[in-house]
């Protein structure tokens, strides 16, 4: 702001504070002189019922005196007592009347008679008084006295002015005879007390006879006495606080005015110093017979004036003086700030012209520098403008481009069709005044056709002053590596890396396609599920750099043997499906899988070596065998394991009796699951019995499946699924403990101690921890480790023997014993049992059985018997069914026999039956004896 | 004692039957009652002692119903100005001289041991015998009250010593005479034959002389006398009944049965006991003595000189009237009386 504007402004503010000012002193002075008028009246007001009030007083002074005199005028002699009991009343109505008295004119004849008489009343050594130095002496000689005779209050002091002569005082004395000769009320000040005791006397005269004498001579000699009233003068005069009040007595010859009382009440209650006015009035009072002037002033206090008017007054005024100032200053403010607003737009508007000559500088070198195609038309569509970009994708230099239509400069198509883009929207832009993107796949194609560029394009229209279109900008970016970068993506999410086949994602994508197409023209679909056969060995034996090689050489085999457009792919591992598309005979299936199992036939060339890999195809077709892409899957699957299951390098076509069969599996798989939990197994103890001494010594755990839904299921069901599943660990953990605790049962019931054996699979000793397993059931069942044996397998040791003999030697070391199971059946390597700490041969029941009619069984029962005699082993059979099975046996030193003919397995609660039996009939009670 | 009876209540009077409630509720609460009794006995002790004390010398004895009606006068006036104490000389019932004395004497001594501010004395005997032998013009002010129509014979006035005379209403009696009957020119004066009657007789016709009137009298000393005397003085315009203290065999009943069968002129009186034989009585009261003896103590006690006190007569009077006398007379009352008097016998 300026100097001036200041000024100017300070200016404004002091008028308008002063106009302020002015008027707030108006109002206040209004206020003050209404507040005053009446503060004025108020107090005319009080003056007025002040001035009633002493006439009033004045007045009963009066009344009094009349009344008293009408009082000797009715009695003929008033007495003391009657003139007791007046005064009394009149002296409780009027405090301000002191006392009334009676005093008796007396002669000077008279006085002694006067005197002598009273003293015989009873009032010892009376005379007349008069006053000397402040006390009663002996009244001088006068021709007439007025001694008080009757004195009201009657009290020892009053008492004193008995006998007192009231014309031993000249003002009284006057007054006294004033009152005589008008035969009225007169008044008189005691001149030597008046200042001090602030009272007067009023007198009035009595005279003989009923009425009052006409004549002042008259009236000298007929009266009697006089009645006089002292008055208080400050008692008359009070209750009037706050006012300076002087009554003043007309003189009787009309010279001068007597004083009666000047009293000054505002020092009682208020300070005079701040009195701000004072209002005088003058008041005539004519009594009867006397004339008063009364003088009232009346201090005017600023507590009298209604400061609430001043005050609102006040605040009125410098409110408005307030809103003046606002208002001036608002004006002033408004002046300024339009003065100011018009420099800053000035200053706004040169500022932003620079600005632009900067933003078109700054823009053009974008457009010229920017990686982005730029076109710009007119509302036309013909161009004026193209940037480097833009003259770089399309082949046109800016020259040559300017005014042609933007549709023959910028030539784009559509990638895939590769059909030209419709160029409405360059006009449809201008038209509707929108932005119109194209993100679609589409590319500019150059002016001679020799290069295509990957572009989004986005069009706005150009808008002018009015809201008009001037025409459109054409941004194209070029996303040429986006697109190839989206193009390997969507490859690698659906393609599998190793072999550069569909994956399962573009698999499924495929076959739902194919599905969604529905049967055509009678023609159908194919999925084969192909699965090499041992190729874990492969990976395990040669490294999985090996495996990989060899599924890229499967991939491509199976590749060049379909047809174009059929879809190969890779689920995962050595797992690959096929789609075979719009067959239009079910044998033309066999005949692609043939093709496809003889591929295989030739080797495979891998780092230098032949390969001989097979593969087991299951084939599912559409729509027989499934309306879903994942039934499909599911029952090639199925197929695929059925073909495993038939000995490999074959192909199965799906069955609808390989579906039930696949349930029942899958229900028993889930029962299983919850067997041990639910505890729906149950073992069975079946005896071995010492051949020689006839005495059971062991007994073999076999497990039972007892299932509310399936009943009794067979172990060779359930044990296979066990073992594939993986649920034989835990139920051979189970065995092993349930079959311990019971051993140990038995001989907590005082049994002879025998042994139990338990049957090991292959999957739990390769698999899982025996050792671990074996200590854990010892530990918990408190069972001796020589009462447990574990029964195994030629095969589970063979699988990964040198890993079998530390598992048998750390068993062994703990003193568990050990048993080959259906010894003679598999490899029954000599060296094995050599290293193996396995302590007793089991002869399988099929040697057993035709022991007695087969020569060649009865030659390896004996050949068993004699390698376990020669290798210091014990030998048992199984499945031994008669007493001549029994008698061949024990002829060839068998040590144990277990079978039937002793007895069948048996629950818990009669295999301990049974060994209390033999255990006291102590020799052998063959099962037929028994049953 | 009054005054010790009075000192021993104070000590047993706020709360003393609920000290030991106090003590077993709360022994703060005991604590506090104790010192607030404490604060109040102290506080009424310093009163006592700052306390102006008064004695009364009765001369007569308690139950003298004119004394006892000054009494009154005086307890009520004096109360809160000075503790009372009274003394009784019992001259009444003792009257021979050597006993008042005697009494005298022991008044004296009282009132040299218990120092009172200001003596009361009620009663020529206290003054003739007590005040004017003893205190005469002496520091200790007395104020008198009860004495009979002067205190020349005592020597009054003395510088210690004022108070009131007791005077018969002789002119307002004259006054209510005249109201009645109108014109009066003689009158009996019918009492007693004792020296005190013949000494108010001449004061009566003394002052019903100035007025005009003849008053005869008629002393007499028998019951038979006053009834003869009684008769004779029917023939005046007025009888006054003065006192019949004196004649032994006065018989009341014989008497006002008499009244009642020949009282045709009127009766007057100025004693209370002779109002049923009397159509009109005037009295004096007793009260009135009393009263202004103690307005002059309070105001010597006040700091006004005894001497300068004026020693006055009293003033006041009740009217009486005897109405079966009157209505049974050839009198009626002005409105005036009937209505101002107390009406007695109907």
């Amino acid at each position: 702001m300026t100097n001036n504007v200041k000024k100017y402004s300070a200016f404004s503010t002091y008028v308008a504070a002063l106009i302020g000012i002015f008027i707030t002193v108006s109002l206040v002075y209004i206020a003050f002189n209404i507040s005053f008028e009446q503060a004025k009246e108020k107090s005319n007001t009080k003056e007025f019922i002040i001035k009633d009030g002493i006439t009033q007083k004045i007045n009963s002074i009066d009344e009094a005196l009349y009344g008293m005199r009408s009082l000797f005028d009715a009695s003929n002699e008033v007495e003391t007592d009657e003139f007791r009991l007046l005064s009394s009343n009149l002296l409780e109505r009027h405090t301000y009347i002191k006392s009334s008295m009676y005093l008796k004119l007396t002669s000077s004849k008279d006085r002694k008679l006067f005197e002598r008489n009273t003293e015989d009343d009873g009032y010892i050594n009376y005379s007349i008084t008069e006053i000397s130095n402040n006390k009663f002496i002996t009244a001088s000689l006068r021709d007439e006295y007025f001694p008080v005779v009757f004195i009201e209050p009657y009290t020892p002091i009053s008492v004193k002015q008995l006998g007192y002569d009231y014309l031993s005082i000249d003002t009284f004395k006057a007054s006294i005879y004033h009152a005589i000769d008008t035969a009225q009320a007169a008044t008189a000040l005691e001149a030597a007390t008046s200042q001090n005791k602030q009272e007067f006397v009023v007198f009035i005269a009595v005279y003989a006879g009923k009425s009052t004498p006409e004549t002042i001579k008259e009236r000298r000699k007929t009266t009697t006495g006089v009645i006089a009233l002292r008055i208080n003068a400050e008692k008359l005069l009070k209750s009037h606080s706050g006012h300076e009040i002087t009554l003043d007595h007309q003189s009787y010859n009309n010279a001068s005015r007597n004083t009666l009382l000047h009293y000054d009440f505002r020092s009682t209650n208020r300070e005079s110093n701040r009195t701000i006015n004072l209002f005088k009035n003058k008041y005539r009072i004519n009594t009867h017979s006397d004339t008063y002037f009364l003088e009232i002033k009346t201090p005017l206090f600023w507590n009298d004036l209604d400061l609430s008017l001043i005050g609102a007054a006040t605040i009125s005024g410098l409110i408005i003086t307030f809103l003046i100032i606002l208002q001036v200053k608002s004006i002033v403010n408004r002046n300024n700030e339009l003065h100011r607003r018009n420099n800053e737009t000035k200053k706004l508007v040169e500022a932003r012209t620079k600005e632009l000559a900067i933003e078109k500088e700054r823009a053009l070198t974008t457009l010229e520098s920017i990686a982005d195609a730029v076109i710009t038309t007119d509302e036309q569509g013909n161009i004026d403008y193209l940037n480097p970009i833009a003259e770089s994708i399309t082949g046109w230099s800016r020259e040559e481009a300017f005014g042609l239509p933007v549709h023959e400069v910028f030539n784009v198509q559509y990638e895939a069709t590769q059909t030209a883009l419709d160029y409405g929207l360059v006009y449809e832009c201008i038209e509707k005044a929108k932005v119109v993107k194209i993100t679609d796949n589409v590319m500019v194609i150059n002016k001679n056709n020799s290069h295509e560029t990957a572009v989004e394009i986005s069009t706005a229209p150009i808008k002018g002053t009015k809201e008009n279109i001037n025409g459109a900008v054409v941004v194209s970016h070029d996303v040429s590596d986006a697109r190839r970068l989206a193009r390997e993506m969507t490859h690698l999410a659906t393609h599998d890396d190793l072999t550069a086949l569909p994956n399962r994602i573009l698999l499924m994508d495929r076959l739902v396609q194919a599905i969604s197409r529905g049967p055509w023209n009678d023609k159908y679909h194919a999925v084969l599920f192909l699965d090499l056969d041992r190729f874990k060995l492969v990976n395990d034996a040669h490294g999985h750099d090996v495996g990989d090689e060899l599924l890229r050489h499967v991939a491509s085999r199976l590749v060049s043997c379909l047809r174009e457009g059929d879809t190969v792919s890779r689920l995962g591992g050595d797992e690959f499906v096929i789609i075979l598309r719009d067959l239009s005979n079910p044998s033309d299936v066999r005949k692609i899988a043939d093709k496809i199992i003889n591929t295989f036939s030739t080797p495979f060339l891998l780092v230098d070596e032949e390969f001989f890999s097979t593969a087991s195809v299951g084939i599912s077709l559409y729509p027989k065998d499934g309306q879903s892409a994942l039934d499909l899957m599911k029952k090639a699957d199925i197929a695929m394991y059925r073909a495993k299951s038939l000995g490999k390098n074959n192909f199965v076509l799906y069955s609808e009796e390989m579906g039930k069969q696949d349930a029942r599996e899958l229900t028993l798989e889930t029962d299983l699951r919850r067997a041990i939990e639910r505890n729906e197994f149950e073992l069975y103890y079946q005896p071995q019995v010492d051949a020689k001494k006839g005495i059971p010594i062991g007994a073999e755990a076999l497990i039972r499946w007892n299932n509310p839904k399936h009943g009794l299921v067979s172990p060779l069901e359930f044990i296979p699924l066990a073992e594939q599943t993986g649920l034989i660990i835990p139920i051979s953990q189970w065995v092993m403990k349930e079959a311990a605790k019971q051993c140990k049962y038995w001989q907590d019931l005082g049994l002879p101690p025998i042994r139990v054996s338990v049957n090991i699979s292959a999957i739990q000793f390769e698999r899982g921890n025996i050792f671990k397993d074996v200590k854990n059931v010892l530990k918990k069942t408190n069972l001796a480790p020589e009462y447990l044996e574990l029964e195994l397998t030629e095969g589970t040791l063979a699988t990964n023997p040198q890993a079998a003999i530390n598992t048998l030697n750390k068993l062994n070391d703990i003193g568990i014993k050990l048993s080959i199971d259906d010894f003679g059946t598999g490899y029954s390597s000599l060296s094995y049992l050599k290293q193996f700490c396995v302590s007793t041969l089991k002869i399988d029941r099929c040697f057993v059985k035709d022991v007695l009619t087969d020569s060649d069984d009865a030659a390896m029962c004996t050949a068993i018997i004699s390698i376990a005699h020669n290798l210091n082993l014990h030998v048992i059979a199984e499945g031994v069914e008669d007493n001549d099975q029994l008698e061949f046996l024990k002829k060839h030193e068998c040590n144990t026999i277990q079978g039937y003919y002793f007895s069948k397995p048996l629950p818990n609660d009669q295999f301990i039956k049974y060994l209390k039996n033999h255990h006291n009939q102590n020799k052998i009670i063959p099962f037929q004896q028994k049953s | 004692m009054d005054r010790h009876s009075y000192q021993s209540n104070g000590l047993q009077l706020p709360g003393a039957d609920k000290d030991r409630q106090y003590s077993i509720h709360s022994k703060s609460g005991f604590h506090s009652i104790i010192i607030f009794l404490g604060l109040v006995l102290s506080s009424m002790l310093i009163n006592e002692a700052n306390a102006n004390e008064c004695l009364y010398v009765s001369s007569y004895h308690t139950g003298y119903e004119w004394n006892d009606g000054i009494e009154e006068g005086i307890e009520k006036n004096l109360k809160g100005t000075c503790t009372l104490d009274k003394f009784y000389m019992d001259s009444k019932r003792n009257p021979n001289a050597s006993f008042i004395k005697k009494m005298a004497i022991k008044t004296k001594k009282y009132i040299e041991k218990t120092k009172p501010d200001i003596v009361i004395a009620c009663d020529d005997n206290a003054s003739k015998y007590l005040i004017m032998p003893y205190y005469k013009n002496d520091k200790l002010p007395f104020v008198f009250c009860g004495i009979n129509w002067t205190v020349e014979e005592y020597g009054y006035p003395y510088s210690n010593a004022t108070g009131i005379i007791e005077i018969a209403p002789i002119q307002p009696l004259l006054k209510v005479i005249k109201s009645i009957v109108g014109r009066v020119k003689t009158g009996v004066y019918l009492s007693a034959d004792v020296l005190t009657e013949h000494k108010d007789y001449q004061r009566y016709k003394s002052k019903y002389s100035e007025q005009g009137i003849n008053l005869k009298s008629a002393f007499v000393k028998t019951n038979e006398g006053w009834k003869k005397a009684f008769l004779e003085a029917q023939n005046a315009d007025f009888i006054i009944l003065n006192n019949n203290s004196g004649i032994n065999d006065w018989n009341k009943n014989n008497i006002q049965e008499f009244v009642s069968n020949h009282a045709s002129t009127l009766t007057v009186t100025n004693y209370d006991w002779m109002i049923p034989y009397a159509m009109l009585a005037i009295t004096k009261l007793p009260q009135e003595q009393g009263e202004w003896a103690a307005k002059v103590a309070q105001a010597i006690l006040s700091g006004e000189d005894p001497g300068e006190i004026p020693i006055v007569v009293n003033r006041r009077w009740n009217i009486y009237v005897n109405d079966p006398l009157i209505d049974a007379s050839t009198y009626t009352l002005p409105s005036t009386i009937a209505s101002k008097a107390v009406h007695r016998g109907k």
